[in-house]
């Protein structure tokens, strides 16, 4: 492509981009007017009016001429950042009142409350936190025959409350602003470590709808906080496996979907032709599993000394438990009543495709390479329990796996590119 | 020949090689797919779907400015202002139970209610009408066998409204039998006092027997309710709601094999 028509063809991505940011922008700004009472919240009368002025901004920079648009590509952030937040605090602080609407984020918090006090989570009842926060009870997960798992313990790895301890000692209230931390320092890592001529482009998937980055948050889903230590864990670990299974063992230590990636970056890692000999590729493995091993056990030992066993059990809970099946995945069809196959079913399904998965992963890894990343998420949608949150958490990985494909693709020979 | 060999061995292994990577993928699809049928066969029945009541075991408990509440239930009440009523956690006769206590004044003309309910609809509905709902409880005297609304009756009654059609299980001293009233049943359960009683119920088959159609939702109540000239604290006592898959029948009594206590219950477990 010659230099004009790549400029040429950024500048009308770039375009796009603007045009897609404005229209998003105008839409949550449109969003919050509605749910935000701004007759009693002036402060969302305000933040409206900012959306809607840096939305029609970045909607005329569409077509204003190249050397204008280039010199504000950076623009887009702006009102979708300011989008973000305000979504979330009209949504968390108005709409749900300041309400939690999972009992993870609530539990943590209680969790990390308790350990203020010197108290060990796990052998904790945590049921005051329900209240405390004012889960609805709509909002919790009951078994299969109605009744729920009390007393409520801790049912995540420690790291899932003791992020939030630093935060409570400062005496912040609201644990989504955490949340949002994450999702901001996630969204700044993806655009910094993208290559500048993607940049606006890249992120636009993940505003491709408002729950990720909006409506979840707001909820109180609090995967970003795994996303974040998994997003420098793709971009660390070809040349940094050390610092990389220090921050794969940072994301298992938040919550669980992290470690169905365990054997897709054992395979990532051992057929990565970084050498041949099979001993030094043992070695990388080994620089990479052993840090990440021992950054989970020391954050967990300190809580499952007490009693292992009992820990262990909490932390399975999620996995083991009979909870009644939700899905919005294959699953679905034996909540309406299409299908009479029960958890079980649905749990040697869900094994059977990471079987299969990881085998065809490892069989065809030149050519699947860079798809790791989504590979939990279609697991776990053939599982009895396939939440949305579980697949589309995986989104910002895709996107620094697109990074890692790009520059890869730009520094290889035109010929014989086999990803 | 060496050289042959060596050849002849690595152009092999590349086409043993282009043969696993040409045929791996649909194989293990397909081995998946086998093994995915033949589970599916196999397990077929084992959905049992959502349970009809949430926190059956009334185990649930919460805290707040009002005193302790069931999380999942709501709970309902009638009362003047002399009057009192209360939902506490308690342990009686060797069962947890949810004690709904009333203190009726006698000041005001009319009864004092407490209940608890759950509003079913979608597939927790369909599994109600699916199965034998049964109830572990332990109640007062009734006095309730010649009329049920007489003024000195404590009645405990089981309750389900569909909005058009209510049918209400009293359970009764000694009278059974049912009094129909227009879109409304009373079904008296005879239930003995002051000891763990258990009822079935098949709410199917009393649609089917009063002709009418199946509801797309339902009101179940709980309700403990007191008349006037029984003054002084009355207690009822839930421990638990069971759900079977159908079972033919329209009512099932059993009683625990517990200590019987004074038949008029003046205990206050947990106050």
């Amino acid at each position: 492509m010659s230099h004009l028509n790549q400029v040429k063809y950024e500048s009308f991505v770039l375009r796009i981009s603007f045009l897609f940011v404005g229209q998003f922008s105008l839409y949550e700004g449109f969003q919050d007017w509605n749910r935000g009472r701004a007759d009693i919240h002036p402060e969302v009368a305000v933040a409206t009016l900012l959306i809607y002025a840096v939305s029609l901004f970045i909607i005329s920079l569409a077509l204003m001429p190249d050397s204008t648009v280039f010199k504000f590509k950076d623009f887009s952030l702006v009102p979708l950042i300011l989008a973000t937040i305000t979504s979330v605090y009209v949504v968390a602080e108005i709409a749900y009142n300041g309400s939690y609407r999972t009992d993870v984020l609530a539990f943590s918090q209680y969790a990390a409350i308790l350990v203020t006090k010197g108290l060990n989570p796990y052998t904790q009842d945590l049921t005051p936190a329900l209240s405390m926060f004012a889960v609805q009870p709509s909002d919790l997960t009951p078994l299969s025959n109605g009744s729920f798992l009390v007393p409520f313990y801790f049912q995540y790895p420690a790291l899932h409350f003791l992020v939030f301890v630093p935060f409570v000692l400062l005496g912040l209230r609201d644990m989504r602003w955490v949340l949002l931390m994450f999702e901001l320092a996630t969204i700044g890592v993806i655009y910094l470590k993208c290559p500048r001529n993607l940049r606006p482009m890249l992120i636009l998937p993940l505003y491709a709808g408002s729950d990720l980055l909006i409506n979840f948050t707001a909820s109180s889903v609090s995967d970003m906080l795994w996303v974040l230590p998994l997003v420098l864990v793709a971009f660390t670990i070809d040349k940094k496996p050390v610092l990389s299974g220090i921050l794969y063992g940072v994301s298992c230590a938040i919550k669980q979907p992290p470690w169905v990636l365990a054997p897709f970056i054992i395979i990532y890692l051992f057929r990565t032709q970084v050498t041949k000999d099979v001993q030094d590729k043992l070695r990388r493995l080994a620089e990479f599993l052993g840090p990440a091993l021992a950054l989970f056990l020391v954050v967990n030992l300190p809580f499952a000394f007490s009693d292992p066993i009992g820990w262990f059990r909490n932390v399975m809970t999620p996995i083991t438990s009979d909870l009644v099946i939700l899905s919005q995945g294959p699953a679905i069809l034996s909540q309406v009543g299409l299908a009479q196959v029960g958890r079980v079913f649905y749990s040697i399904l869900a094994i059977g495709v990471l079987v299969v998965l990881v085998t065809n992963y490892y069989v065809y890894f030149d050519r699947l390479r860079y798809i790791l990343w989504i590979l939990p998420g279609v697991i776990l949608w053939f599982s009895y329990r396939a939440l949305t949150n579980y697949v589309i958490y995986w989104m910002p990985l895709m996107l620094v796996s697109l990074i890692l494909w790009y520059n890869s693709y730009s520094i290889m020979p035109t010929r014989g590119r086999s990803n | 020949m060496v050289q042959f060999l060596q050849h002849y061995a690595y152009a092999r292994s590349l086409k043993l090689k282009f043969r696993l990577n040409r045929y791996f993928a649909p194989v293990s699809a397909g081995i998946l797919i086998l093994v995915a049928a033949f589970a599916f066969t196999n397990l077929q029945g084992t959905y049992s779907g959502p349970a009809p009541i949430l926190d059956p075991n009334f185990k649930l408990w919460s805290t707040n400015s009002t005193g302790s509440q069931l999380s999942v239930w709501n709970l309902e009440s009638v009362k003047g202002s002399d009057d009192q009523v209360s939902l506490n956690e308690t342990t009686i006769s060797g069962r947890d139970a949810a004690q709904l206590a009333i203190l009726q004044s006698g000041e005001r003309p009319g009864w004092v209610y407490v209940g608890l309910t759950q509003t079913l609809d979608g597939a927790r509905l369909s599994a109600l009408f699916k199965s034998t709902l049964g109830i572990w409880f332990m109640k007062e005297p009734c006095h309730c066998d010649d009329y049920p609304f007489n003024t000195t009756a404590v009645t405990l009654v089981l309750e389900i409204n569909d909005g058009i059609h209510t049918i209400s299980y009293v359970f009764s001293d000694n009278r059974e039998g049912i009094l129909p009233l227009l879109n409304h049943e009373l079904v008296f359960r005879p239930a003995p006092s002051g000891v763990w009683t258990f009822q079935q119920f098949n709410f199917t088959k009393e649609y089917s027997d009063a002709h009418w159609s199946i509801p797309t939702s339902l009101n179940f109540r709980i309700i403990f309710g007191v008349g006037q000239s029984s003054p002084g604290w009355h207690y009822a006592y839930l421990n638990r709601i069971t759900t079977a898959s159908n079972i033919p029948q329209t009512s099932q009594s059993l009683v625990a094999n517990q200590p019987i206590i004074p038949a008029t219950m003046t205990s206050r477990d947990s106050d």
